[in-house]
């Protein structure tokens, strides 16, 4: 606790909600694109906001029912993503029946809150509301985030070789169908618990856009995927810092933030592509030598 | 395991059907340890579904379809090699990186590569000529660079059974020579036995040991010397090897009524 004191020292985050807000953020800013890499990777970065639409319809639920609506929200994204993963499975027009269970998601999410009194506090959980996070839901959210992490860490050999040829995974006896289940649980996991943070309706954001950035700046997987977290990180807390001192909503400047930083890193890219074009200096790069070799 | 020790795949009377289609009529063969057989037929003739058969990607067939091996598990033995890479290009997978993945699923070390699982990932890809390549992306690479790329993934389990389905579709004779020496490397340094599914023989045409033609049965298995008997080169008439079968047998037919 005694660097989070120094922290509370230092402007933007010299207030213990913002403390609390910088803790939050780097937790779900390192942890969402570290399982979004493999998101990414399977062609599904909308899947994130499809399950979002899901959690909202907890969410809704719960308000109505007066139950808890986080764990709620857990409950349905859950099941949403394994029924997702089985329509990917065993249907070959899965985009019409995924619509159908996004767009049920953000109907019922609506209808329910509308039964209830407290129907305003569905756009809490839409947009988010990172200023007013407690200590008892940043430890939540820390247990959730390593649950979910932990699995994609220990799954990650696997789930690239999936990526790369499910034939011969199929083949060596992996049970493709049960680690992209593992996969979309702990999607949802992530998404139902940042909807305190970025909101239902931006989560999908944290969880591709840093991941997007990475993939310009690397040419390697592991490496991609670490930095896609570090991105992710960095990018949350620039972002909480730039919404406290410009009196910004935080949930909307840290997604803009981490847009910006991929408009960034995309000028570094082109940059970088056409200083080597241009550079007759040097014209014997890497790639030069492997297809003289070959 | 096998009767006949000698013998690597063994096929007997497989039969499959799509619905009320029959694919796969009455097939049996066998291919003997350390030979190369290739397995050629027209579209539609049953060959990817074989395939599919023979490694156990699919189910719900009819008769036997077995991998003899010393493996006391039959899938760690087999190296598949797919019609062609398909990886999103969203997320840099170096060729390092997705040759290891062969390692990976062989020897089942989910965690960490030792010194000599590199040496062997490193090896692999020498013998296909990527080494140059090797920190490369995998989506930055020729369709033939990515094909031998895949044979390198293949051959890093170090697998007793090699299947490759239509390798060679669509690359250049550069890739297709290259990929004959990966070919001819593997059978002679790794003692791997391949099954070949091909469209295109003429660049392994010196190494095939055993031709199988499909057209939903079996309709000639034997070698490129009894094939040539019969008045069918490989090279000549490697497009359609079926309709020059069935065109020289009827005219032998003929002659000898």
């Amino acid at each position: 606790m005694g660097l989070l004191a120094a922290v509370e020292l230092i402007y933007p985050f010299d207030s213990e909600f913002m403390v609390r807000a910088l803790v939050a953020a780097l937790i779900l800013g390192f942890c969402a694109p570290f399982i979004g890499t493999f998101v990414v990777q399977r062609n599904l970065s909308l899947v994130g906001d499809g399950l979002g639409h899901v959690a909202a319809a907890g969410v809704g639920l719960a308000l109505w029912l007066d139950f808890a609506p986080q764990w709620v929200a857990i409950i349905a994204t859950i099941f949403a993503a394994i029924l997702i993963e089985f329509i990917f499975h065993f249907s070959k027009s899965a985009d019409t029946a995924l619509a159908i269970i996004f767009y049920s998601g953000i109907a019922a999410s609506i209808t329910f809150a509308g039964q209830s009194s407290n129907q305003g506090q569905l756009q809490q959980y839409l947009f988010g509301s990172l200023l007013s996070i407690t200590w008892a839901e940043i430890y939540v959210l820390a247990a959730i985030c390593l649950i979910a992490s932990l699995a994609i860490f220990l799954l990650s050999k696997i789930l690239l070789s999936v990526a790369i040829d499910a034939s011969s995974a199929k083949i060596a006896g992996i049970n493709t169908h049960a680690v992209h289940v593992v996969l979309m649980c702990s999607v949802a996991l992530i998404v139902s618990v940042s909807m305190s943070i970025t909101g239902l309706l931006l989560v999908s954001a944290v969880m591709v856009v840093p991941v997007m950035t990475s993939k310009l700046l690397n040419k390697s997987f592991y490496k991609a995927w670490g930095f896609a977290g570090l991105f992710g990180a960095f990018g949350s807390v620039l972002g909480l810092g730039i919404s406290r001192i410009l009196n910004l909503a935080p949930g909307g400047t840290i997604v803009l933030t981490h847009i910006g930083l991929f408009i960034l890193a995309t000028l570094l890219f082109v940059l970088r592509r056409w200083i080597r074009q241009h550079d007759h200096t040097h014209p014997i790069d890497e790639q030069y030598i492997g297809q003289q070799i070959s | 395991m096998a009767d006949q020790p000698n013998i690597a795949i063994e096929v007997k009377d497989l039969s499959f059907s799509y619905g009320d289609s029959k694919v796969l009529d009455s097939i049996s063969f066998e291919v003997e340890k350390n030979k190369l057989c290739a397995l050629v037929g027209p579209n539609g003739s049953g060959k990817s579904t074989l395939i599919k058969c023979i490694t156990g990607l699919l189910n719900g067939y009819t008769g036997r379809a077995q991998v003899n091996c010393t493996h006391k598990h039959q899938s760690h033995s087999i190296g598949y090699v797919p019609q062609r890479l398909f990886i999103s290009e969203r997320v840099p997978v170096s060729v390092f990186e997705a040759v290891s993945t062969g390692r990976i699923l062989g020897s089942r070390k989910w965690f960490r590569l030792n010194a000599k699982d590199k040496e062997v990932i490193e090896h692999s890809i020498d013998s296909v000529g990527l080494l140059g390549h090797r920190n490369c992306r995998i989506d930055e690479l020729s369709g033939g660079q990515q094909q031998r790329l895949l044979i390198a993934k293949a051959l890093v389990s170090e697998p007793e059974v090699l299947i490759l389905d239509e390798p060679t579709a669509g690359i250049d004779s550069q890739s297709q020579e290259l990929f004959r020496n990966a070919i001819d490397h593997t059978i002679q340094e790794h003692n791997t036995t391949v099954l070949l599914v091909s469209h295109e023989l003429s660049a392994v045409s010196d190494l095939v040991d055993q031709i199988l033609v499909l057209k939903n049965s079996i309709i000639f298995n034997g070698t490129v010397q009894e094939l040539s008997e019969h008045g069918v080169s490989v090279g000549l008439h490697e497009h359609d090897l079926p309709f020059w079968l069935e065109r020289f047998k009827t005219d032998e037919l003929r002659k000898s009524k």
